[in-house]
């Protein structure tokens, strides 16, 4: 093994664990401990990937205040390498943690809305995508319309929770005004994630619009896709809102 | 029919400001008296969205640098192509001027640290760098600008001085040097040397960009923070790196507790007089 690299993995382990001196590191301390000198980085690293999981997942700061946030990003940090240079892609498996963080236990909605925050993250960085014009459809002959795969816009994402966490997102919002309690008993909400222009917009979907976009978004074909959405929602009206999704550049293309 | 014409153009021998989310909207709607803007390399490698219509918009005012913070140059791991893939298409689509990394390591055996973690002065860490860095700017097909960093500690195993380090890669790899004017402030003080034996060791046609930042104390060790406005001793440092290098472009950063862009616009126009003035080149 390169001195560099045993250099590297000590310096990296003296982070990590905290202990001192990982791998016999070897500094010079010139008035000052290199325990001391180490716990500058220790605070920096700690410090960048925790600020990173704030930017992300704003809601939950919010829910949870800033003290027990920091608690549980240092746990989450400690656990989940991060693996790129690019903190975009930092923290996905935030949603997934707190469902076993044991002091988060009596909030049993906080993952859902770390998973919708995660998904509006996502969102923000997806790939930009033309509306799907219409005259392309008119275009085809109506025998063809059963096979057709539609496509969601490359920023929307779909979400269903059993708890209330569209309000919950609402209340937490930083211009949020109103009336900030949520009855849990509000019961489950479908959502649609979807970046209108440039801002990211959440959507409440019913049964059948949650069924046909969830179709869609697995490659169903159209004939397969609406069964799903009447068997949802009996007397569903799939045209209307086929052309509203269309319209507002939800459904932004399909294949033959 | 339109002419198409590159977007490529040459950073002025002015101030510049970093480009942050929290101004984009002012200054596309402003669009402020400023030399450039320098935009973090990593936030721009999303698919779509905000940031890189924001990035595309600004970039017909403005021209720009791109400054990568997750390249992980000195690290023994292997080069991450696909974080070189992704800054390649952003210089192919963007046209930035200058484009720049840091004298760093911040990953090993996978894991990232996501900080600028200094590297051991010695031959074999010399060797290692300017390989990476030569592989690097092979694959981009073009020079980048190498910069200094701040650090908090000294490694044992250093036995070259940390200006003659940075000296050497330029000379070796055929970079650039981005010398960032704090961080020498910075180092001269945690580690106790004259900040102009750093600027008198570095070839005077190594420099094509200087940094400005302001820094943090804590426990007598100071802090590059980019928190704060610059200190005045790192304007005079600045306007002595002046007299060694002459005009350079130089950017003010600002990265925490980001502040009302009308302030970041008035550190760059203190830096704008500095280079404004009669320098007389010392020999």
């Amino acid at each position: 093994m390169s001195s560099l690299h045993e250099l590297q993995l000590g310096f990296m382990t003296a982070i990590f664990s905290g202990a001192p001196n990982g791998l016999g590191l070897e500094l010079v301390e010139n008035g000052i401990s290199g325990e001391l000198r180490l716990d500058i980085y220790r605070n920096n690293v700690f410090g960048a990937l925790t600020q990173a999981l704030r930017l992300t997942y704003p809601v939950v700061h919010t829910l949870v205040g800033e003290v027990f946030f920091n608690y549980m990003a240092k746990g989450y940090i400690r656990e989940h390498t991060s693996t790129s240079g690019d903190l975009t892609h930092f923290g996905s498996g935030f949603p997934v943690f707190l469902e076993e963080f044991p002091s988060a236990l009596d909030l049993p909605y906080l993952p859902d809305v770390a998973y919708l925050e995660w998904l509006c993250h996502i969102s923000y960085h997806s790939a930009d995508h033309m509306p799907l014009a219409l005259e392309r459809l008119a275009n085809l002959p109506p025998e063809s319309y059963d096979n057709l795969r539609f496509r969601l816009h490359p920023a929307c994402h779909l979400f269903a929770s059993s708890y209330p966490i569209h309000r919950i997102w609402q209340i937490c919002q930083p211009d949020y005004a109103g009336n900030e309690t949520v009855d849990i008993s509000l019961g489950g909400i479908n959502l649609l994630v979807q970046r209108m222009g440039l801002r990211i917009m959440l959507q409440p979907l019913s049964k059948g619009e949650f069924a046909l976009l969830g179709a869609f978004s697995s490659e169903q074909g159209f004939a397969e896709a609406c069964a799903a959405a009447l068997e949802a929602e009996p007397g569903f009206d799939l045209s209307g809102s086929l052309q509203r999704f269309v319209t507002q550049a939800i459904v932004v293309d399909f294949l033959e | 029919m339109l002419e198409v014409t590159s977007m490529a153009c040459a950073i002025p021998a002015k101030a510049g400001v970093g480009l942050r989310a929290q101004h984009y909207r002012e200054l596309l709607d402003t669009l402020p008296v400023v030399g450039w803007l320098e935009a973090h390399s990593e936030n721009y490698f999303g698919l779509g969205g905000p940031p890189l219509h924001f990035l595309e918009q600004l970039r017909f005012h403005y021209p720009l640098s791109l400054h990568g913070v997750g390249l992980s140059l000195g690290s023994t791991d292997p080069l991450n192509f696909d974080h070189l893939g992704k800054l390649k298409s952003l210089i192919k689509r963007f046209e930035p001027a200058l484009v720049s990394e840091h004298l760093v390591w911040s990953s090993v055996a996978g894991r990232f640290l996501n900080d600028l973690l200094p590297l051991p002065y010695t031959e074999e860490a010399l060797r290692h760098v300017c390989d990476r860095i030569a592989i690097t700017q092979e694959f981009l097909g073009r020079q980048i600008l190498i910069e200094n960093v701040s650090s908090y500690l000294q490694f044992k195993a250093s036995d070259i001085p940390e200006w003659e380090f940075l000296a050497e890669v330029y000379r070796r790899s055929g970079c650039g040097i981005l010398l960032d004017v704090n961080n020498i402030y910075v180092n001269s003080v945690n580690h106790d040397f004259d900040p102009l034996n750093y600027l008198r060791a570095i070839p005077r046609d190594a420099v094509q960009e200087i940094h400005l930042a302001g820094f943090d104390h804590y426990n007598n060790i100071l802090i590059d923070t980019h928190g704060k406005p610059v200190y005045s001793e790192v304007w005079n440092l600045y306007r002595q790196t002046v007299q060694r290098f002459g005009k350079v472009p130089t950017l003010i950063e600002w990265d925490t507790d980001i502040p009302a862009l009308s302030i970041l616009l008035k550190e760059a126009h203190k830096a704008d007089a500095i280079l404004g003035e009669r320098h007389v080149l010392a020999a």
